[in-house]
């Protein structure tokens, strides 16, 4: 802040302590709060900040406005808020005649958000007043809110910019006025240029000003402008990076009559306390709401807190329970790991054992061309497969033999421990059709010589045969099996279309993605994302299953469909009525006693139109009827989900329908007949007849994916024993990222489990 | 390509191997033939191939009761002749 010495100077001369006032040409300015609140444009009220006597800091004003020129835009917000805070209250607010910060500036800025509950006009006022009324006998000191207003209530400074607020930036800096001018300022000031109130004051401000405090002298109209002061004087040291663009406090250059006191504050009772009741009784007031305030908020923080430590030791048992079922599965792994390597130890043994007493002529030639131990495994495994469809020579004739000579000529061509992988592929390229079932099952095969053993690729391809993987793990093939079936048979298997089940097929196994970006993994917890993402890494590949339970099965493509966002299946809804009812049977009697019929009831019967799905509702009879309020009814009808529900105690259907459309109820008339006939011997009484009530204000979806899902959330609401209050519901559409999340987290729960 | 009459025809000697129906929900029929050990999943993967379909979009009923991938034909005491459902599942939004 500029320290217009000379004209503080001059100013401090006027002011008359007991009324605290400047007395200037015989007419008394009130140096109130509320103007200073407007020169600064903050509120006039809050707690006060007695700035003290507290010690000063190394730090000095200068150093702090360097800092402020230093920052760029790498500094962080925090920090530039906290030097701003700084320089405004070090060089603006509080300017010290030694240029030191007081401690209790520093403090402040430790909780820089509680710098709004200060009241900072009147704060300032009085540490002005204060100051005035030391320094008045001692005429030293530059304060820079004080010359301000002495240029407010005079017109002998032009305004810089007439609206910019707060006041206090309305001059620029590049004015100092020497003590000659500053006496000569004071002897040329006429009356007209001393304004009662504060300069080109709008109707707001001056509103505010007589609300607060009425004004004791007449509004005079204030005089046209008069030219500017000279400011030829030195204006020196403008810092360009300071707010208010005012020059920089002049250290030496400027005429300072009075040299620097380095104890400002002495601990002088506030005498102006007394001489603003009506403001302090607003301040106390004010105090008192903000008080309140403050302490409702660190109720809520307690709270808040509170509930914060509850998690975390929740989270921490959960991750505890965790770790214990990791070191069990790695323990189960590793035992299972040794018990194949046994197995696979003693089938190689049982493999070798059978070769030699069926073909030792083969094995010593096999023995001879391979030569090599390592190779056991795999090659034995072929020649067991092989085994299995020799054939004999002696009942083959034409293209059959033809194509033996071929094979036989192929064998010999890759029987090199490099190129098992190429016939194994072609081993399991066996395709059996008509021909090569008769040519497989007949009967009566001789033992055979080892060269004819590769005929099983014979076959006119019919039927392409699925697609074969060349990593397969061992397959031990049942040499009793190979049971003999007569020839002739063969024939009438001719007319029919006949698949074979070929036993070596491997089952493709799609891998799925490792890293899924699913909508909701922002939303969940961070427990529960860290669990999901370990899932997905751990169910490689698309058919593996995560949760099986009667009908239900879900596999980790399900699981993505889940996660993805997109449409549900009938295993999903079982799975999480499934779910649903374990959760309850763990806190029996918490909510309505209910019952879920399997979703493959209605499908089945849709997909089949067979009536035969008793099996489906077989559990429900009438001792469970008997003891539950709710049966849910899934239904699926042109791929979309709906919910109905029997009432047993309203004795009437209810329909939930997440995206509200008449034609959906057609279908229930269908629905509860069907369910009906397949448990009529559980209900005493028709219910076929009940009514059927739609409801209109449930939450409803608004993507053409959710549909399943609101009916898993429509039933975990409808269990409540409370009444129901669909309106606090409404948000769900922006949830349903999250409850898929937490869904797909509780189906790899019970997996974990 | 209903085969009963082939079924019917045979000799009951051929009591290792089975003749399963799978059927569709549109009435189409396949037929099998497969051993008592052998696991239904392969058969499973197999008309999942023929019709094209992600082998998760279909449940392999039998009685009304989903068969797990271990199942064989001996472990549901299946009988020659015995009709298996494919069921699609059904997604919805």
């Amino acid at each position: 802040m500029p320290q217009n010495v000379p004209l503080i100077h001059m100013l401090i001369s006027k002011w008359d302590m007991k009324t605290e006032s400047f007395i200037i040409k015989g007419r008394s300015l009130k140096f109130s709060t509320e103007e200073v609140a407007i020169l600064i444009g903050m509120p006039n009220r809050g707690i006060i900040f007695d700035v003290g006597s507290a010690k000063s800091t190394g730090k000095t004003s200068n150093d702090i406005r360097h800092d402020i020129e230093r920052l760029d835009s790498s500094t962080r917000l925090d920090d530039v808020v906290k030097c701003f805070l700084l320089y405004l209250l070090s060089n603006i607010f509080y300017p010290m005649a030694n240029f030191r910060i007081p401690v209790s500036i520093f403090e402040l800025l430790n909780t820089p958000e509680l710098f709004n509950q200060y009241n900072w006009p009147e704060s300032i006022r009085r540490f002005l007043v204060e100051e005035f009324n030391v320094v008045a006998t001692k005429q030293a000191k530059g304060l820079g809110l004080g010359y301000i207003w002495f240029l407010e209530h005079t017109t002998i400074h032009a305004v810089q910019d007439d609206l910019s607020r707060p006041r206090f930036t309305r001059w620029d800096g590049n004015f100092i006025y020497t003590e000659k001018e500053v006496i000569n300022i004071f002897a040329d000031l006429e009356e007209h240029e001393i304004l009662m109130e504060l300069q080109g004051i709008t109707d707001a401000e001056k509103d505010l000003l007589l609300h607060l405090s009425p004004p004791t002298s007449p509004i005079k109209e204030p005089s046209p402008n008069r030219v500017p002061c000279p400011t030829t004087a030195e204006s020196t040291q403008t810092t360009p990076a300071s707010p208010v663009g005012m020059s920089s406090p002049p250290e030496h250059d400027s005429p300072t009559p009075t040299p620097v006191r380095p104890v400002l504050f002495t601990s002088t009772s506030h005498p102006d306390s007394s001489a603003q009741p009506e403001s302090t009784n607003v301040d106390d007031q004010a105090n008192f709401v903000l008080l309140n305030k403050s302490i409702f908020e660190l109720f809520n923080k307690y709270n808040f807190i509170q509930k914060k430590v509850a998690e975390v030791e929740a989270t921490n048992q959960i991750q505890e329970h965790r770790i214990h079922f990791l070191e069990d599965s790695m323990f189960d792994l590793e035992k299972e790991n040794s018990n194949l390597k046994e197995e696979i130890k003693k089938k190689d043994h049982f493999l070798m054992q059978f070769f030699e007493d069926q073909f030792p002529s083969y094995l010593k030639n096999y023995k001879k061309e391979m030569c090599a131990p390592s190779s056991v495994s795999p090659t034995a495994y072929e020649e067991t497969t092989l085994s299995e469809y020799e054939v004999d020579t002696s009942i083959l004739s034409g293209i059959a033999q033809r194509v033996q000579r071929r094979n036989d000529r192929k064998r010999k061509l890759v029987s090199t421990p490099f190129t098992t992988g190429v016939r194994k592929k072609k081993i399991k390229k066996k395709v059996l059709s008509e021909e090569s079932a008769l040519v497989a099952s007949a009967g009566d095969r001789p033992d055979e010589v080892p060269e004819k053993a590769a005929v099983h690729t014979t076959t006119p391809a019919s039927q392409p045969p699925p697609e074969p993987t060349p990593t397969s793990p061992i397959v031990i093939p049942e040499p009793h099996e190979q049971e003999d079936v007569p020839v002739v048979d063969q024939p009438v298997v001719k007319e029919a279309v006949v698949y074979e089940v070929d036993e070596n097929i491997e089952i493709p196994r799609a891998p799925a993605a490792e890293m899924l970006d699913y909508p909701g993994r922002a939303l969940i917890s961070e427990d529960k994302r860290v669990i999901i993402d370990n899932a997905l890494k751990q169910f490689k590949f698309k058919n593996d299953s995560i949760f099986e339970f009667g009908n239900i099965s879900i596999n980790r493509s399900q699981l993505d469909e889940l996660l993805m966002a997109e449409e549900l299946d009938n295993n999903h809804i079982d799975a999480f009525a499934h779910l649903l009812t374990q959760k309850e049977s763990a806190f029996p009697g918490r909510n309505q006693p209910f019952l879920f019929v399997s979703s493959f009831h209605w499908l089945y019967y849709k997909q089949y139109n067979d009536s035969n799905t008793k099996t489906f509702v077989s559990n429900i009879d009438k001792t469970i009827i008997r003891n539950i309020n709710l049966i849910f009814v899934p239904i699926i009808y042109e791929k979309y989900w709906t919910l109905l529900l029997c009432n047993l105690l309203k004795k009437r259907w209810e329909f939930y329908d997440s995206l509200p459309k008449k034609t959906h109820k057609a279908i229930l008339p269908e629905v509860i007949s069907h369910f009906y006939k397949d448990t009529d011997d559980a209900f005493d009484i028709d219910i076929t007849k009940w009514p059927i009530k739609g409801f209109r204000n449930v939450p409803t979806q608004n993507n053409s994916v959710d549909c399943g899902m609101y009916l898993c959330k429509y039933i975990e609401v409808l269990i409540q024993k409370e009444p129901i209050k669909w309106y606090r519901y409404l948000d769900w559409h922006s949830n349903m990222p999250l409850y898929r999340a937490e869904f797909a987290y509780d189906l790899l729960c019970t997996k974990i489990q | 390509m209903a085969s009963t009459s082939s079924k019917k025809n045979k000799k009951s000697n051929e009591v290792t191997i089975l003749c399963l129906k799978v059927k569709s929900q549109d009435g189409e029929e396949l037929v099998y033939r497969a051993k008592p050990t052998t696991k239904l999943s392969k058969l499973k993967n197999d008309y999942c191939n023929r019709h094209s379909l992600p082998i998760n979009s279909i449940a392999f009923l039998f009685d009304g009761r989903r068969i797990h991938d271990e199942d064989t034909p001996e472990s549901l005491k299946m009988e020659d002749g015995d009709e298996i459902d494919a069921m699609i599942h059904q997604t919805g939004g």
